[in-house]
């Protein structure tokens, strides 16, 4: 266990900030297509898992090096992560719209051990080093000195989801993707043509766990086929303490949650962090039904 | 002078900053109907939410039966006897109506899990009990006929009559009902007004009725409490509502 | 005289029957693994749909309630030599009780939330077990724990285990069938429905949940049971979040709210493996697609009724539920009502 000093301290939260972006990335695309759908998508990790293999198999591809080859990778991560999102939207959401909703969760389950199975099999079951050709060296922040690659991926995360809230905020799709994920119920009534905000944040969410999968790679120098479980905890995680429909708050949580995270497995415990973790969760839950940033809404009657 | 079964005393409900109910006042005695009524956004439904448990009173007092129920859970109010109705019906869709009603009856069973794991004689006499019970109200408010028809499926006044022989299982002391003969026309209404005074009468109910058909509300109220924007602004008979110039300013002025 | 059965209860003795003679009549040891597995799978599956199906809950920490009868019982034949006849009740109720305990705060909360909250339980079983290696060894597991034994009888092939498995699961459809036939049963479904309205009629939501929720972490604890004195090894695998996602795709597979659906569920999805075993690597990538497949082609299941069905949110989907009435009622629908007051007063 590390002794309190501030370079380690500022070192940590910085660990904790990159991690906690990856989470709220994750976070972010599960709460829209949760909001839009109020299905868990089950299979969301494996959209992460899946963009991560796929990008390590094209690394030696991308011609390019430095800092030109981390922008390709994340801008490939990202539309390969919209192209799966799409497919498994027509795939295994669409077709079950008219279904009850357990149906479209086991069906997102076969999806998820399918794929998680055919990556294994694909490229094994064994951890996969992801090394991007791209070394940025240490920051100096004050008397800390931190690796600038946490701090790239910290700052990426936060560009990507400002990025989103200006979209969300300023066009029409995304108002519309906004009303339908704070109240889906309402926004038909209102004449929100729900399939296609649904097709919409099936693309943006998948997308955001595309770049959050090459991310997490790039941070931990590894992928490998069971990677998506943890992830989708993590996202589910962040998504219901942030509140169901609050995607800002999904944001924070996913953050607060990879802050904590690290400091707790260095000053409490490294096997406890998770135990710790759940179990503030279901305090959280208990005290605050409506999420830790959930607005409390009168119940409708 | 009996003792009110159910009393408000400065009834307060707020909203994100906006106050829904101010200050809102009752005494209801055995037997009694009383009438709500206002326009839209009165605050009445929000008042039958307090008085159920649906919503917590931001300040206030509620007392029934004896019981301080300000800030009872509503499972545990409508088992001291005060039950609600929805504006919107709230049947159980996928169950039947004879089963609709079975579940209102249930509560009030004498028995444990082990009796249920056990089929013990307890379970087996509570049970026909609890059949027999059901029976005789079905049996007495003409639902028999329908009883085994998937309530969802119902036609409208079905449901409302549905919903409130599903409040009267539970044997209450006093009902609420919110708005029993909205969307319906005269005939229906008139239909409906014959079925609550046959309830009222035959149980004994008092009745607090948020309605906005004025003539269910002359026939059936002993005296009507009138709300606008979250206060009474009248109460007294049905003649001296209906005669005061507020009401008729605030509330028919709109309706009609 | 009438009575309601929410279950439709088809007659289960030939079932039964058969189920008896099989092991006799092929004397497969691979077979009699496969039962064997499928027995306590099918009881887990059965006890889970309890408060999935019936209840409309979606429980996501079902597996550690199995894990903490296994673990009770490794314990308790270890190191008390504790005998079958008391680490079975004493597993079960420790997995009932702890299910009680843990249901009273949560359940008034919905959908996802509830979710939410029982997966974080199961995080929280496995981890403990995982990382608390003054009791539970921690990864290395618990070995040597003895085989079940009753009245010198000792359960000792696949087959043997089998028959252990049966009973449990004939004694779990027994009693969660009289559960949901009772007046408990028909409050936990409404309940389902509707929980405001529930309540509204004085059904203690909370409570008729509650014995739900502990009823079938009872059978789960005594599931685990059996499974330590059959493998005679404990260690977290089989009690973790995949092996709950395996549950509810049993429950969905087989049909949700009924009672031989999630039995069904239970010994297709056991078998299902071994059967594309010829197929290696990519069996389980296989199993994915075919549980996709049987849901797309039947989404409420291979037994599924449709109508009695609660959607994820705990109530049936909007798609389900037939219009409610807000303005005018169609022309076609009014009806004159007999007059109550007439009927009274003619008796």
């Amino acid at each position: 266990m590390d002794s309190v000093t501030i370079p380690v301290l500022v070192d940590q939260l910085v660990s904790g900030l990159a991690i906690g972006g990856v989470y709220g990335l994750v976070a972010l695309g599960f709460a829209l297509i949760f909001g839009v759908l109020r299905v868990a998508q089950f299979a969301h990790g494996e959209v992460y898992m899946l963009v991560a293999f796929l990008v390590l198999t094209a690394l030696p591809a991308l011609p390019l090096g430095g800092f030109s080859q981390f922008g390709l990778v994340l801008v490939l991560a990202l539309f390969l992560g919209a192209a799966i999102g799409l497919a498994v939207e027509r795939v295994v959401f669409r077709p079950l719209m008219a279904a009850p909703h357990i149906a479209a969760i086991i069906s997102a389950i076969g999806l998820s051990i399918a794929l998680q199975y055919l990556a294994a099999f694909l490229w094994g079951a064994e951890l996969h080093p992801f090394v991007l050709n791209w070394a940025p060296g240490n920051l100096t922040l004050g008397p800390a000195t931190i690796p600038a690659f946490k701090v790239v991926i910290f700052v990426t995360a936060l560009a990507l989801l400002a990025g989103l809230q200006l979209v969300l905020r300023r066009t029409q799709l995304g108002r519309a993707i906004r009303a339908t994920a704070s109240d889906p119920e309402t926004a038909r009534l209102m004449g929100i043509n729900t399939i296609r905000i649904i097709a919409a944040a099936f693309a943006v969410g998948s997308a955001f766990a595309g770049a959050a999968g090459v991310l997490v790679a790039a941070l931990y120098g590894v992928v490998y086929s069971s990677m998506g479980i943890a992830a989708l905890v993590k996202g589910y995680t962040a998504t219901v303490i942030g509140g169901v429909g609050n995607l800002v708050g999904a944001v924070i949580s996913g953050l607060l949650l990879g802050v904590f995270e690290v400091l707790l497995e260095s000053y409490v415990s490294p096997k406890w962090s998770d135990a710790i973790i759940f179990a503030l969760l279901i305090g959280v839950l208990v005290l605050r039904p409506q999420g830790l940033l959930g607005r409390a809404i009168p119940e409708r009657l | 002078m009996t003792e009110a079964l159910l009393t408000v005393r400065d009834l307060w409900k707020e909203f994100d900053g906006i106050q829904a109910v101010r200050g809102f006042e009752l005494d209801l005695y055995p037997g009694e109907v009383v009438g709500l009524i206002g326009p839209n956004g009165a605050g009445k439904s929000t008042v039958v939410n307090l008085l159920s448990g649906f919503h917590r009173p931001s300040r206030g007092r509620i007392t029934f039966a004896g019981h301080d129920i300000s800030q009872a859970r509503p499972d545990r109010i409508a088992q001291l006897g005060l039950v609600r109705t929805f504006q919107h019906i709230r049947l159980f869709s996928e169950l039947t109506v004879r089963q609709n009603v079975e579940v209102a009856a249930a509560p009030r069973l004498q028995i444990s899990t082990i009796d249920v794991a056990l089929r013990t004689r307890r379970y087996r006499r509570e049970v026909e009990r609890w059949r027999q019970e059901v029976d005789e109200l079905l049996e007495a408010s003409g639902l028999m006929a329908i009883q085994d028809r998937p309530a969802g499926v119902l036609p409208y006044g079905d449901q409302r009559r549905v919903e409130i022989i599903r409040a009267l299982a539970t044997q209450p002391r006093a009902l609420l009902l919110d708005e029993p003969a909205a969307g319906m026309n005269e005939s229906e209404a008139a239909a409906l007004s014959d079925f609550l005074e046959w309830a009222q009468g035959r149980y004994g109910l008092s009745l607090v009725l948020i309605e906005h058909h004025l003539d269910v509300v002359e026939r059936l109220c002993q005296r009507v409490i009138v709300m606008d924007q979250g206060a009474i602004i009248v109460s007294g008979t049905p003649e001296e509502v209906t005669q005061h110039p507020e009401v008729i300013r605030a509330y028919l002025g709109e309706a009609a | 005289m009438r009575r309601w059965r929410p279950t439709r209860i088809r007659p289960g003795w030939p079932f039964l029957v058969l189920a008896i003679l099989l092991p006799l009549l092929v004397q497969n040891p691979f077979l009699h693994r496969l039962l064997a597995v499928a027995a306590l799978e099918a009881v887990l599956a059965v006890s889970l749909n309890l408060v999935l199906g019936y209840g409309g809950l979606i429980s996501l920490g079902h597996a550690g309630f199995y894990g903490i009868g296994a673990y009770v019982t490794a314990l308790l034949a270890l190191h008390l030599g504790a005998p079958f006849l008391v680490t079975l009740p004493v597993a079960a109720l420790a997995a009932a009780i702890t299910g009680w305990i843990f249901a009273r705060p949560i359940l008034h909360l919905r959908g996802h939330y509830f979710a939410m909250a029982t997966l974080a339980l199961g995080e929280i079983l496995v981890l403990v077990a995982y990382n608390w290696d003054a009791v539970t060894r921690g990864p290395s597991g618990l070995p040597g724990i003895p085989r079940a034994e009753l009245f010198g009888w000792v359960a000792t092939t696949h087959r043997d285990n089998y028959y252990l498995g049966l009973a449990l699961l004939v004694l779990a459809i027994v009693v969660i069938r009289r559960f949901v036939d009772s007046p408990f049963g028909l409050s936990l479904i409404a309940t389902r429905g509707d929980d405001q309205a529930a309540a509204s009629i004085g059904t203690d939501v909370a409570g008729v949940r509650t014995m739900a929720f502990a009823l079938a972490a009872f059978f789960a604890g005594a599931a685990g049971a059996l499974y330590a004195h059959y493998i005679t090894f404990v260690s977290v695998e089989p009690f973790q979040l995949t092996h709950t996602i395996a549950l509810l795709a049993m429950v969905a597979v087989g049909g949700i709210a009924t009672i031989p659906g999630p039995i069904v569920g239970a010994v297709l999805l056991t078998l299902l493996p071994e059967v594309l075993r010829g197929l290696a690597d990519l069996r389980m990538v296989l199993y994915g697609v075919l549980l996709m497949l049987v849901i797309w082609l039947r989404p409420q299941g291979l037994l599924g009724q449709g109508r009695l069905f609660a959607g994820w949110r705990g109530r049936p989907p909007a798609s389900l539920v037939p219009q409610r009435v807000s303005a005018e009622p169609n022309a076609e629908e009014r009806r004159t009502q007999p007059s109550p007051r007439e009927e009274a007063g003619a008796r």
